[in-house]
């Protein structure tokens, strides 16, 4: 149930991101946005998941990605990607885990439940980690689509689009936390 | 790790993101409330009344539903607590922040 809630959640992350992110971006960025979104949502469920369920999560976010590209993503472009859609969904669904797993090497296990409670700058410490992975992973991923004078900017859109979605849904969590106590205590008053 | 932790461990870890950029503030009332039952207690763990902070120059003029909105508030966050022992409404600056 709860791997289906995380499924839910990325496709619905996914969904927002194509509705409210891609249209702007596409009028910015032509280029890149075929490839990365400068806000991707979907990355901050990949972290915060993997952070609570560890390896676990990683079918739930293959299955929400390959769900939500059947939805979200036209034709045309599913078909032009296709050569690579298979890898880039793995990479993006083992990037947080990768990431969680390069900081228990050295030493920090910051999974939920673990010895050290994790503090939000350490949770976007990890998400940039795994942005860093992810884009790099895509890039080479999709090397024979992208021109060499883009490699760069798809590089970057993905790094940045990554960490910019995970602090969006944590700040989003933030102010939906907070209503509900502040909403709370004037119900209780 | 089960589910409730998970998602005490977030509400935590997301409180303190509330608190790191600001947002955990308090509001004006409640800030010229706390301040008025602060200069009032006597001595570390003495208690005031609510009386006696309505009547306070900084509380003076507030609307009566801002008042106890405000104090309700600082009870809910912890900084007053309600003093024990007392038939009217007495309350303790949280001693910790009274020494200081």
């Amino acid at each position: 149930m709860s791997l289906l809630i995380v499924a839910l959640a990325y496709i619905l992350c996914h969904g927002m991101t194509t509705f409210a992110v891609t249209p702007v971006q596409a009028q910015i960025l032509p280029e890149t946005t075929v490839f990365a979104s400068l806000v991707y949502l979907p990355h901050g469920v990949r972290v915060l998941a993997t952070w609570v369920y560890g390896w676990k999560a990683i079918p739930a976010l293959i299955a929400g990605a390959i769900v939500s590209d059947l939805i979200f993503t036209p034709t045309e472009i599913r078909d032009y990607l296709q050569p690579a859609l298979v890898e880039s969904i793995l990479i993006g669904a083992l990037s947080a885990w990768a990431a969680f797993e390069l900081l228990r090497l050295a030493g920090r296990d910051l999974y939920a439940g673990g010895r050290s409670r994790l503090n939000w700058t350490a949770l976007v410490l990890v998400g940039a980690i795994a942005s860093v992975l992810n884009s790099i992973g895509q890039t080479i991923v999709y090397s024979g689509l992208i021109g060499l004078e883009e490699i760069l900017g798809v590089l970057l859109t993905y790094a940045v689009g990554d960490l910019m979605g995970l602090v969006v849904c944590m700040v989003v969590l933030m102010f939906v936390f907070r209503w509900m106590r502040l909403l709370g205590r004037d119900g209780a008053s | 790790m089960n589910k409730l932790s998970a998602l005490f461990e977030l509400r935590r870890m997301l409180r303190q993101m509330e608190r790191d950029v600001g947002l955990d503030a308090l509001s004006s009332s409640e800030l010229d409330v706390f301040l008025a039952a602060h200069a009032l207690t006597g001595m570390p763990g003495g208690s005031v009344t609510s009386d006696q902070i309505r009547r306070h120059e900084l509380v003076r003029h507030m609307a009566q539903a801002s008042y106890h909105r405000a104090l309700r508030s600082l009870v809910a966050l912890g900084l007053l607590e309600k003093a024990e022992g007392f038939k009217a409404r007495h309350y303790v600056v949280r001693s910790d922040l009274a020494a200081n």
